[in-house]
């Protein structure tokens, strides 16, 4: 028991760190990422949007993989298209992010039938 | 409570560089608020991933303190996973720590992007040209890191160029409190309601499965399409190039890092 609760708050410590020491160094030092040289200045402004496509992918891979079936793909399309569709009528993340979960959702439960 | 920041610039001494305060007050607190009302949409992801860990841990045989431990310290979703299926095989701790620390090495990468945001500038620029002076954020580095998950970095950088710069800290601290309690809570209803827990409608299973995709669809659009279009094509090439390969976790890092390597080696337009 005792070896199971360090071990996980070795692990807690670890992931702490990891996003603790890069932020704390750059935090000392005000305007250091903004005077980095410009490839450096780019990479951090395209880390974001690299991040999030990144996760989007890896988060579809299950539902899309090889024993997804037509139908299953087909509900995947239709939850992006609620997101496209939701976010044009009215912006924000919420709305759209619950359409399409909902679309996703109504589309699998079809496709059970 | 008022705390003065530190200011650092490469002007010089005389150069104009008001002291800047940051107060602890009412705006600072509404702030929070919209931060926590903007975590609604990680909370409604968070909720059935730290529920369905609640559930598995207890099934592999860990404690229901254990399981609320790894939520409240570690909070790093799919390790948390790894963590439970290498303890519960009696795994030591030199193959599950690194195991865990690789899993999330990509987190190192998101504090400095994440400063880029959370920094402002400040005073009015030299008489000679020089630059602006720069605030650093006020706010401890521990308390800006400990809830610095995917889904936080994610809503964080597609959205904090909207917040106004005098908010960002209070914004950014309610959005990582709310999908924290959204972690802790989840797994604390997992462990508690497991025995109550039935097989839920195939619509609300299927609909959960999709919330966090259909979360990184939403800040994808958020962050602009056209303006990322070459980092987004290349991290998600190289993406899908990789899961057929490598795990997961490793596919992500790699792909992100591609796609923003590519962003820093080509020449701006």
């Amino acid at each position: 028991m005792i070896a199971t609760v360090i071990v996980v708050l070795l692990c807690g410590i670890g992931t702490f760190l990891l996003r603790f020491l890069p932020l704390w160094r750059i935090r000392n030092r005000p305007g250091r990422a903004r005077t980095a040289p410009p490839p450096v200045q780019r990479f951090l402004r395209a880390i974001g949007p690299a991040a999030i496509s990144a996760l989007l992918v890896v988060s579809l891979w299950p539902l899309m993989a090889a024993q997804a079936s037509a139908c299953e793909r087909l509900a995947v399309m239709a939850g992006l298209l609620a997101i496209a569709a939701v976010r044009r009528l009215s912006g924000g993340i919420a709305a759209p992010t619950l359409a399409g979960a909902a679309a996703y959702g109504l589309m699998i439960h079809l496709c059970s039938l | 409570m008022r705390i003065v920041s530190r200011c650092e610039s490469n002007e010089p001494a005389h150069a104009y560089n008001p002291p800047v305060t940051f107060r602890i007050d009412r705006r600072f607190f509404l702030s929070v608020a919209q931060g926590l009302i903007a975590s609604l949409s990680i909370a409604v992801g968070y909720l059935p991933i730290a529920f369905s860990f609640g559930l598995a841990a207890l099934q592999s045989g860990l404690s229901p303190a254990i399981t609320l431990l790894t939520s409240l310290v570690v909070y790093a979703g799919a390790s948390q996973f790894i963590l439970i299926a290498l303890l519960t095989s009696g795994a030591g701790w030199m193959t599950t720590l690194p195991t865990v620390i690789l899993m999330n090495a990509r987190h190192l990468f998101y504090g400095p992007a994440l400063m880029t945001r959370l920094e402002t500038k400040v005073g009015k620029p030299g008489t000679h040209g020089q630059a602006r002076a720069v605030r650093a954020t006020p706010l401890p580095a521990g308390l800006l890191a400990f809830g610095l998950t995917d889904e936080v970095f994610a809503t964080a950088m597609g959205r904090l160029d909207r917040i106004p710069a005098a908010t960002r800290e209070g914004w950014y601290l309610g959005l990582q409190l709310g999908a924290y309690a959204a972690w802790v809570g989840g797994t604390l209803a997992g462990v508690s309601l497991s025995t109550y827990f039935h097989n839920a409608p195939v619509f609300i299973e299927a609909a959960l499965e999709f919330v966090l995709p259909a979360l990184f669809c939403a800040l994808l659009l958020e962050s602009g399409v056209r303006a990322g279009a070459p980092t987004i094509l290349v991290t998600s090439i190289i993406t899908v190039a990789l899961l057929s390969l490598l795990p997961a976790h490793h596919a992500l890092a790699l792909g992100m890092l591609a796609g923003a390597g590519l962003n820093a080696v080509r020449r701006p337009a």
